[in-house]
């Protein structure tokens, strides 16, 4: 009986295959091969018999293409052509998009099939693994291309920008989306973290000469006679020290001894970029010092027991109880979340306030980041493409005034407000929407076109190219005990308790790319690990181990191959120097 | 059932084994159940909510949003069709290809039984990796196609062997009786063997369909650009994506590469995506596991075919 | 009685021999014994042929990729036009000290995993087997192998708060226990990760992997335990006669082919689980080869430690089928 059934089954699963052979993929496999080209094809055959000048028509009107992207670590995943911006776009440029989806974190294999297969998307952006496309010869040459139909390219990156793209052979291959040359002005990007409860209590200390034994005497002190909060214990110091978030822990002593974020190196720079000197510092003294103060802090109770063994889910739970007094990280880690949070529960003193902490004799803290381009990849045209001039002039329309505030400020009256002056704000609605992930996603709204050319220009109609530049609307952004700190420090912006940072003519020295397989590379990583096994133990172990432990850490950090590292990085900011500045 | 009345009569011996047994089960019971149920509160929690953490048996601020997000998505549903397509089509072909070398590898006069074995074995071993397998399923043409998701994973060494091994419990009496009727191999195989293999049948079905159901590697790597094909998990895994991507990071020195507006907060996170295309994912199983449990839970036996 | 299955396994295939030599005798009368065997098993060979040929092309043509592990493979450049380097990456790989730590965590794990994993999917199959209760028993089973279908990520996640310091539930019942006087930090405790790696995917799998040998239980003849039960042996006694030979053939195999892979410690488990306190027990090969492999797209380092990686299972696999022949008398195994 059973068997019966059984057999049924596979008679029937036969026949479905059997079905399929015969007519399903195989007619459409042939369809597919040309699919996406066959669409193009059709355009471009159109075009040929048009005029060569309006081949592309005018913005507005172009002829209708399709073009395959790859998008980016891990962007493009939702159909855009489907969202109501995404519809306005297609208008405008005539272009249907085709995304590669990047899943599961996983674009190391996508790239590595595409090189080697040699087929690529027309629009390429590989994210962190851009330059392996680049080393294969992947993408075009854009300088002609800029040259004849960049209109608004020139507009969005002029020349000083664009020197900043080319490689070694003088070529422009890809437009950085990363347009850092204005520094942020909503949030500080980095700092120490205190709890406006405890600021208060300290009658609003300065957030800029503050050091760290006096930024930890306020912590001290304020455990000391708070030891729960809500029933549990208070939390004095912490941070996010797991895997990929490692350098919470091993860039402090970068910025405590007063220097920018260059990564795992301080650039002592000179007039001329020859006599640039660098070195790595996580075997300094100024690392020594930071490590035993967490040594003590850890032994004293202040430092948080899960330091090391919680994961980002759990570190966040922990910040949005209230119970973290302090800690030291970047903005984005948290920032997005967890103070949203603490509002909603009324907990608004129990939210930060940075503090541009350094040792005594250090003059000014470089906490916050200076604005720069970052320039180690971007959206770059592959070789693959059968009609790069309509890719690239869909890539400089996409750079139009109008898309741009599609894509940064939205549909107008939907998403912003125009006031009598012309001005764009959002109403309060249109703000919390903005905030709804679920809206944004079927408005195409915002981050859905992160990776494309972008401009930080203000638009030609007075307006600020992006809400968060709009000084109206980042106010509008802040709760009631902000606006009560920021006026407290007779502030504007968080930005403006942290001194003004100090561009650097290199940029960022962790914007360059170490290539892969290469010594410096091997050495990057030995670095890591060697830090990885030392710095908690220093951290754990009994005060009286402390400097036997370091001395075992430094003999290995010596035989990580750093001098390698710190050769390579010399030379790399160097040349970047000297590329950037002629 | 009748099996265990036959000698129910209970010796003290039995009692203490079968209080230690139920102790054993319930401890059991809680502590495999109690994930599920978790997964299921945090997916019926409101996820701005949930970040907040300690969350265990029921949602504190309870919300459909989370399952809005994963079931509005429209190419969800011809993706679903495609899974249970390529489950049930891998399925009964996998079962085939078991049957049909683990049989003659079960038969110890097989002159191939050996070097076959060893041939079917390595395959488990060996591998040549990410790229020349890509250019083995390019060059016959099987990118893009339903295929990719049948033929490459078709022939389980794992399943063979466990067939094989099942297989050679029956008593070689059982072939040589139909020998002598006549019958030919492949009836022998259709007409005995399986019919007593169902409850190891019905085991790999299971393994084979579980794993089916669950890929999406070979869809991102071979179908992705197809969206026909798309199946199910790969769809999660791209909702997922997106829940992630909100501000990605570019470097390993964690520059915030915030993403347009600033004030972005999340109400999409990853762990209440997670925890949502689990349960999406996991109940169709849960539907249809019953019909192959009995199989081997409380199957035939042997036994009972061969009186 | 726990010979009865084999002994009448013995009898039946020299009684075949007899009877189906005569019959093709004629016809491959001019051929060697191997191959006028081979035709009269024709129909046996054409039954797995395609499978061998679809073997053949998707898991064995693939393997040219081997070569890679020679070059300085740049996917751009393809295997043809890549430079040759011999034996450097297997160079590289063997005298980077991290590459041993790493081989013995990896040893060290899956030797767990693979003998508690055996051992609890094993008890579990029999305690099921043993349950009265027909719908009890249907429904623990269910349940057990819920946890199978939740992500790493997922399973990570709850893992790390049942050992969290602060409330984790374990802590609390050792507590409640009298066990241990304060919270202790599991998982940011060396010693004790590769315990927490083997109960988590005990935990994780057994519900799982109890399935195979439930199934090969239904095999095994109840009038055995009829027998059994009439000479007075106890509920362990017919476990240990019969339930356990019974589920002998399957288990065989499956340690077997486990041995093979004991250079597969699990990958996703550890890495999310780990933490800068226990990497130098946690990081595996696989770790490994993502870190200093893949990420850095390095191939041909990656394709270096897959080959040792067969090797090793090759060796293991030999190794293990002779001793288990040896053990299991003349009886073949693979």
């Amino acid at each position: 009986m059973n068997f019966k059934k059984l057999l049924a089954f596979f008679l029937v699963a036969v026949l479905l295959v059997v079905g399929i052979v015969g007519c399903g993929p195989k007619g459409d496999d042939v369809d597919q091969e040309g699919g996406g080209k066959e669409t193009e094809e059709e355009g471009s055959g159109e075009d040929e018999e048009s005029s060569e000048t309006s081949k592309y028509g005018e913005f507005g009107a172009r002829p209708e293409r399709t073009y395959t992207i790859l998008a980016g670590n891990d962007s493009g995943t939702i159909d855009l052509s489907e969202t109501r911006i995404g519809k306005l776009i297609k208008e405008y440029t005539g272009v249907t998009l085709e995304y590669e989806a990047v899943v599961g974190g996983d674009i190391e294999s996508k790239v590595g099939v595409m090189i080697a297969s040699g087929e690529y998307p027309d629009i390429i952006w590989g994210g962190d693994n851009h330059q392996k496309f680049l080393e294969a010869g992947a993408a075009i040459p854009l300088d002609d291309l800029i040259e004849e139909y960049g209109e608004n390219t020139k507009i969005a990156y002029d020349e000083a920008t664009l020197k900043k793209h080319r490689l070694e052979d003088g070529h422009i291959y890809f437009l950085s989306p990363y347009r850092e040359e204005l520094p942020n002005i909503t949030n500080v990007d980095n700092g120490f973290w205190l709890i406006k409860e405890v600021v208060k209590l300290n009658d609003y200390p300065s957030t800029t000469d503050t050091t760290i034994d006096e930024f930890f005497d306020m912590v001290r002190d304020y455990v000391k006679d708070n030891p729960e909060y809500e029933g549990a214990p208070t939390i004095g110091f912490t941070f996010p020290a797991w895997e990929s978030a490692f350098f919470e822990l091993t860039n402090p002593p970068m910025f405590l001894m007063g220097y920018p974020n260059d990564g795992d190196i301080l650039v002592h720079r000179a007039d001329d970029p020859e006599d640039y000197e660098l070195e790595t510092y996580a075997a300094s003294d100024g690392a020594k010092r930071y490590y035993k103060l967490l040594n003590e802090l850890w032994h004293e109770g202040l430092l948080d027991k899960e330091i090391f063994t919680q994961n980002e889910e759990q570190y966040q739970a922990k910040l949005s109880t209230g119970r973290v007094v302090s800690h030291v990280e970047q903005f984005w880690q948290f920032g997005y979340s967890v103070p949203q949070l603490l509002e909603q529960d009324g907990k608004d003193d129990r939210t930060w306030v940075p503090f541009g902490v350094t040792y005594e004799d250090v003059e000014r803290g470089q906490w916050h980041n200076a604005g720069s381009l970052k320039a180690r990849d971007g959206m770059s045209i592959s070789t693959s493409a059968e009609d790069p001039e309509g890719v690239f002039i869909f890539l400089d329309d996409m750079l139009s005034e109008e898309i741009q505030k599609l894509y940064y400020w939205g549909v107008e009256g939907e998403d912003y407000t125009v006031d009598d002056d012309g001005m764009y704000y959002r109403t309060p609605e249109q703000r919390e929407q903005a905030k709804d992930e679920e809206y944004s996603k079927k408005q195409g709204l915002g981050a859905h076109w992160w990776g494309f050319p972008r401009t930080i220009n203000d638009y030609s109609d007075g307006n600020a190219v992006s809400p968060d530049r709009q000084i109206s609307e980042i106010q509008e952004g802040y709760s009631e005990s902000d606006l009560e700190i920021l006026e407290a420090y007779n502030a504007d912006t968080w930005t403006d308790l942290l001194p003004e940072p100090i561009p650097a003519p290199y940029g960022f020295a962790w914007d360059i790319h170490i290539p892969d397989d290469s010594d410096a590379k091997i050495a990057t990583e030995k670095m890591g690990d060697a830090r990885k096994k030392y710095y908690p133990m220093l951290i754990m172990e009994p005060a009286d181990k402390f400097d036997e432990i370091w001395d075992e850490f430094v003999a290995e950090w010596e035989e990580t191959g750093y001098e390698v590292y710190e050769e390579f990085m010399l030379d790399a900011i160097k040349e970047r120097t000297k590329a950037w500045t002629e | 059932m009748a099996k265990q009345k036959r000698y129910s009569r209970k010796t003290p011996e039995d009692r203490i084994f079968d209080t230690i047994n139920y102790i054993l089960m319930i401890f059991l019971i809680i502590v495999t159940l109690y994930p599920f149920i978790n997964i299921i509160a945090v997916s019926l929690n409101d996820p701005m909510d949930s970040i907040k953490g300690g969350i265990y048996l029921k949602p504190r601020k309870f919300t459909l949003y989370n399952y809005r997000v994963v079931l509005s998505r429209k190419e969800i549903y011809n993706a679903t069709g495609v899974s249970v397509l390529r489950t049930l089509v891998g399925t009964a072909l996998g079962i085939l290809s078991s049957f049909f070398v683990a049989y003659p590898l079960s038969r110890k006069d097989f002159v191939l039984r050996k070097p076959l074995t060893i041939y079917f074995l390595l395959t488990m071993y060996v591998g040549g990796g990410l790229i020349p397998g890509y250019f083995l399923i390019r060059s016959l043409g099987l990118l893009n196609s339903f295929w990719v998701y049948i033929l490459p994973g078709l022939v389980s060494t794992f399943n063979i062997l466990v067939v094989r091994s099942y297989i050679s419990t029956i008593p070689d009496s059982f072939v040589e009786s139909a020998k002598i009727d006549g019958a030919g191999e492949f009836r022998i195989l259709f007409t005995i063997i399986m019919p007593l293999c169902i409850p190891v049948l019905a085991t790999i079905a299971l393994f084979i369909a579980v794993g089916q159901w669950n890929s999406w590697f070979d869809t991102y790597l071979y179908t992705s650009s197809k969206q026909e094909l798309s199946t199910l998990q790969f769809e999660l895994q791209k909702i997922l994506q997106e829940a992630t991507q909100s501000f990605s990071t570019s470097s390993d020195y964690g520059s915030a590469i915030s993403s347009g507006a600033a004030e972005r907060a999340k109400t999409i996170t990853p762990t209440s995506i997670r925890a949502t295309m689990t349960v999406v994912a996991t109940l169709p199983v849960l539907v249809v596991y019953p019909f192959l449990q009995k199989y081997f839970v409380t199957g035939l036996t042997l036994g009972g075919v061969k009186g | 009685m726990n010979e009865f299955i084999p002994s009448i396994t013995k009898t039946g295939s020299s009684d075949k021999r007899k009877k189906t030599t005569p019959k093709n005798e004629k016809k491959n009368r001019q051929q060697s014994p191997f191959f006028r065997q081979l035709g009269r098993q024709r129909s046996l060979l054409f039954m797995c042929l395609p499978f061998v040929v679809l073997v053949f092309v998707f898991n064995y043509l693939p393997l040219w990729g081997w070569l890679m592990a020679f070059q300085n493979y740049k996917p751009h450049l393809g295997v043809r036009h890549s430079e040759w380097v011999g034996l450097k990456h297997f160079k590289d790989l063997f005298s980077d000290k991290s590459f041993w730590l790493v081989l013995r965590n990896t040893l060290a794990m899956s030797s767990l995993k693979l003998v508690f994993g055996f051992l609890s999917a094993i008890i579990l199959a029999i305690l099921l087997n043993e349950l009265h209760a027909k719908w009890f028993k249907r429904t623990v089973q269910t349940i057990s192998y819920l946890p199978y279908f939740i992500s790493w990520v997922v399973a990570a996640n709850l893992v790390m708060t049942a050992l969290s310091p602060e409330g984790g539930i374990i802590n609390e019942v050792l507590m409640f226990l009298g066990i241990i006087d304060q919270p202790k930090l599991w998982l940011g405790t060396p010693r004790y990760f590769w315990w927490i790696i083997v109960f988590s995917d005990m935990w994780k799998n057994v519900g799982w992997n109890a399935i195979i040998y439930l199934s090969a239980m239904t095999a095994i003849d109840p009038e055995l335990y009829e027998a059994a039960n009439i000479d007075g042996a106890g509920r362990l006694k017919r476990i240990w006669h019969i339930t356990l030979p019974g589920i002998r053939p399957v288990f065989t195999v499956l340690l077997i082919m486990n041995l093979g892979w004991i250079l597969n410690a699990g990958f996703e488990h550890q890495l999310l689980l780990m933490n800068p306190i226990v990497r130098e027990v946690a990081e595996v090969i696989d770790i490994f080869v993502l870190r200093y492999g893949i990420n850095m797209g390095r191939y041909s380092f990656a394709t270096a430690a897959g080959i040792f990686k067969s090797l090793v299972s090759i060796i293991m696999l030999v190794t293990a089928d002779l001793v288990v022949q040896k053990l299991n008398g003349d009886e073949e195994v693979l």
